[in-house]
C-alpha cells in the first residue's frame, strides 16, 4: 500500500508543488520583511505571496485527486534511455559552443559568405551523431543532411540574414 | 483603404508569401509547429524592421493553422492542436481514396474561416478599443485571470493541472527585476536573470525542443501518407456548405476573442453543432462527412482574426501563438493596448494587409502545392528532430546573443518534455510567462488605489466591467470543479 502510494503521480506531484509553494511563500514574506518598503500594496513582494498561495492551494488540491484515485497510474509507453541520450548529446553540443574557441575562416563568393568556425563544425558533428543515433544508416543521407543544414544556416543567418550564431 | 494599402509593396508581399510559404511546411509536418515556428522567427526578425516583420509572421500564422489539416487529412496527424477535429472526418475521406476532396475543402473553408475573422478584427478592433480605454488596472488583472482560468480548462483534461502550469508561468515571469520599482526577485545571484527570463528561449524550449523530447520518447520515427487521387472537383459543390461554414466561423470568432480560448476549442464546438444541426449528412459524422471539415476548418481559421482582437487592443493574447506573437510586438518595441491602432496605425495596418495576402496565399497554396507535398510530410522523424534541434539552439541564441538562453531553452525543452508526460499542458504556462508582468503591475496599481479610496472593496470591484470580468472569471473557475460538473450533468440529464 505504502508502495503505491509512492508510485501515485498525483501524491508525488503534490507533494513537489506543496513545497515549491511553501518555498515561494517563505522566499516572499522574508524577502519583503528585509526590504526598506514595509508597505504590502507596494511591495514586490506581494504578487510572489500571491501566486504561493495559489500553488500551494492547488497542491493540496492535486494531494487530494492522488488519495480519492490512489490505484489510478499513468502508463509509461516510452523509451526514457534514447531521451536521456539525446539530452548528454546536446549537452555536449551546448558544452563544443561554449567552451570550444577555434578560429574564424570565411571564404567569401560574390557577396555569400561562407564561414568555418565553431558553431559550424560542432553543428555537423551534432548532427552527424544524433542522426546515427536515431537510426539513419544511409550515408548519403548522413553526409549531405548535416552538411547542407550547416552551410544553409551559416550563410542565411550570418550572410543574408545578419543573425549572430553561436 | 488608402492608409492599408500604403503599407504595401512588393517586398511586403514577398516576406507574407515567403512566410505562408514556411506556415504551410511548419504545420503540415508532424514534428513542427506553428508556435514553434512563430517562436524562432522572433529571434529571426529581431533585426528587421516592424512591418516587415509582421509581414513573415501573419504569413506563417495564416497558412500554419491551415496546414495543420494536411497532414490531419493525409497521416491522421494534426499538424497544429486546431486541427485535430478534421482527423475526424478528413482521415476517414482520404482512406476512401478522396484525400484530394478533402484538402480541397479544407482549403476553401480555411480560406472562408480566415477571411470572415480578419474581417472581424477590422470591424471590430477600433470598438474594442475605445472600450478598452475604460479599463481599469483590476479590469487588466482580471482579463488575465480570466484568459489563465479558460487556457487552464481548455488545455488538460485535469483542471487543476491546467492551473498549475499556469502558476508556473507565472512564478517565472517573476524572476528578475520587478516591473514597478525595480526590486531585483528569485535571481539568486544569477546575473543574467536579472533582465528576466527572455520569453523567446522559453517558447522555443516549450514548444520545439519538448517537441523533439517527446517525439523521442515515444519512438515513432516514420509515417504513411495516404496516396492523393485527382478526382474532378466542382467549386460550387463545394461550396454549397457556406451557410454552415458562416455559423462555424462566427463560432470560431467568438471563441478566439476568449482570452485562452482557442482553434481546438472552436473546433470542437462547431463540429458538436453542426452534428446537432445536419441530421442527414452524405457520410455520417466520423466517417468522411465533408460537413465535419467544412466546421473544423472554418472554426478554426476564424480565430486567427478573433483572437488577434484582445490581443491588439488589450494586449491580452487568445492562445499560445498569439502570445507569442505578442513578444514579437514586445521585441520591435510595439505596445499593444487601447491605444495601439492610434499610436501605431501602421503596424496595425501592416497586420491586417499581411494576414489578407496571407488568405490568398493560404489559398494558392492550398489547392496548388498542398496535394504535392505528402513527400515532405513523410520526412523521417530521425532526419527531421536533429535539424529541429539545431534550429532551435540558434533560435534561442539569436535573441540576445547570449548561450545563456540556450541553456534556458534547453532547461525549458527539458520541463515542457516533463510537464507533457505527466498530463500538464503548455499553453498556460506560456501565456502566464508573456502575461504575468501585467498581470503583477496591475494588481498592485489597483491595491495602491484601493488602499487610498474611501472603500477599498468598491473602488476594487464596484465598476461594472470589472464586476462582469470577476463573475465570469468566477464561473469558469467553479465550472470546472468536478462536483459541480456533476450537478450540471445530472441537472441535464
Amino acid at each position: 500500500m505504502k508502495q503505491k502510494a509512492l508510485q501515485n503521480h498525483a501524491l508525488q506531484e503534490g507533494v513537489f508543488f506543496l513545497l515549491m509553494g511553501g518555498a515561494l511563500l517563505f522566499y516572499g514574506l522574508d524577502s519583503h520583511s528585509k526590504s526598506f518598503n514595509k508597505d504590502w500594496t507596494q511591495s514586490a513582494y506581494l504578487f510572489p505571496v500571491i501566486v504561493a498561495l495559489l500553488l500551494g492551494a492547488l497542491a493540496v488540491m492535486l494531494l487530494v485527486q492522488g488519495v480519492c484515485h490512489r490505484g489510478a497510474q499513468q502508463s509509461a509507453g516510452g523509451d526514457s534511455r534514447r531521451v536521456l541520450v539525446v539530452l548528454l548529446l546536446t549537452l555536449a553540443y551546448y558544452a563544443a559552443l561554449a567552451l570550444v574557441k577555434m578560429p574564424y575562416l570565411a571564404l567569401t563568393v560574390s557577396s555569400l559568405t561562407l564561414t568555418l568556425s565553431t558553431f559550424e563544425v560542432a553543428t555537423f558533428v551534432f548532427l552527424l551523431v544524433l542522426m546515427l543515433y536515431l537510426g539513419v544508416r544511409r550515408w548519403k543521407v548522413l553526409a549531405s543532411v548535416p552538411l547542407a543544414t550547416t552551410v544553409f544556416l551559416s550563410v542565411i543567418f550570418r550572410t543574408l540574414l545578419r543573425v549572430l550564431l553561436p | 483603404m488608402a492608409d492599408i494599402l500604403s503599407v504595401l509593396s512588393v517586398k511586403f508581399v514577398l516576406l507574407v508569401f515567403l512566410g505562408s510559404v514556411a506556415g504551410l511546411f511548419v504545420g503540415a509536418i508532424p514534428g513542427l509547429s506553428v508556435s514553434m515556428a512563430t517562436a524562432l522567427l522572433v529571434s529571426i526578425t529581431y533585426t528587421w524592421q516592424t512591418n516587415d516583420a509582421l509581414a513573415m509572421v501573419m504569413g506563417v500564422y495564416v497558412v500554419g493553422v491551415f496546414s495543420g489539416a494536411v497532414s490531419a487529412i493525409l497521416i491522421n496527424i494534426p499538424g497544429a492542436p486546431s486541427s485535430v477535429v478534421t482527423t475526424l472526418d478528413g482521415y476517414p475521406l482520404a482512406r476512401k481514396g478522396q484525400a484530394y476532396k478533402a484538402l480541397y475543402v479544407a482549403t476553401v473553408y480555411s480560406f472562408i474561416g480566415s477571411v470572415f475573422g480578419l474581417a472581424a478584427l477590422a470591424l471590430l478592433a477600433k470598438p474594442v478599443s475605445n472600450l478598452a480605454i475604460r479599463f481599469r488596472p483590476m479590469d487588466y488583472f482580471l482579463l488575465s485571470l480570466f484568459g489563465l482560468a479558460t487556457v487552464g480548462s481548455v488545455t488538460s483534461k485535469n483542471y487543476v493541472k491546467g492551473l498549475i502550469s499556469a502558476a508556473l508561468g507565472l512564478i517565472i515571469s517573476m524572476i528578475g527585476l520587478d516591473p514597478l520599482v525595480g526590486t531585483p526577485r528569485l535571481i539568486f545571484g544569477v546575473s543574467q536573470l536579472r533582465a528576466g527570463v527572455s520569453t523567446v528561449p522559453a517558447l522555443v524550449g516549450l514548444f520545439g525542443f519538448a517537441e523533439v523530447l517527446s517525439v523521442i520518447f515515444d519512438g515513432h520515427m516514420s509515417q504513411t501518407v495516404e496516396r492523393m487521387g485527382r478526382e474532378r472537383i466542382r467549386l460550387r459543390d463545394v461550396l454549397r456548405h457556406w451557410k454552415l461554414a458562416l455559423y462555424a466561423s462566427v463560432l470560431g470568432t467568438l471563441v478566439g476573442a476568449l482570452p485562452g480560448a482557442g482553434g481546438p476549442v472552436a473546433a470542437f464546438l462547431s463540429y458538436n453543432e453542426a452534428k446537432r444541426l445536419v441530421k442527414h449528412p452524405e457520410t455520417p459524422f466520423g466517417e468522411g462527412a465533408v460537413e465535419g471539415i467544412v466546421v473544423s476548418e472554418s472554426s478554426n481559421n476564424a480565430c486567427i482574426g478573433g483572437a488577434l482582437i484582445p490581443m491588439l487592443t488589450l494586449a491580452v493574447p487568445g492562445d499560445a501563438v498569439t502570445a507569442i506573437i505578442l513578444s514579437v510586438f514586445y521585441v520591435h518595441g510595439l505596445k499593444p493596448g487601447p491605444m495601439f491602432i492610434r499610436e501605431s496605425a501602421s503596424s496595425f495596418h501592416a497586420i491586417l494587409l499581411a494576414s489578407f495576402i496571407a488568405c490568398g496565399a493560404l489559398l494558392v497554396l492550398g489547392l496548388l502545392v498542398a496535394p504535392r507535398i505528402s513527400k515532405v510530410i513523410s520526412v523521417p522523424k530521425n532526419i527531421l528532430l536533429p535539424v529541429v534541434t539545431v534550429l532551435c539552439v540558434v533560435g534561442a541564441f539569436a535573441c540576445n546573443n547570449r548561450l545563456f538562453d540556450v541553456g534556458l531553452m534547453f532547461f525549458f525543452g527539458l520541463v515542457g518534455f516533463l510537464m507533457r508526460r505527466r498530463g500538464y499542458p503548455a499553453a498556460p504556462m506560456v501565456l502566464a510567462l508573456v502575461l504575468g508582468k501585467t498581470m503583477d503591475s496591475n494588481f498592485r496599481r489597483a491595491m495602491a488605489l484601493a488602499a487610498v479610496a474611501e472603500n477599498p472593496l468598491l473602488s476594487l470591484f464596484g465598476y461594472p466591467i470589472t464586476a462582469l470580468l470577476l463573475v465570469c472569471t468566477v464561473l469558469v473557475v467553479l465550472g470546472n470543479i468536478p462536483a459541480v460538473k456533476r450537478i450540471a450533468l445530472r441537472r441535464k440529464a
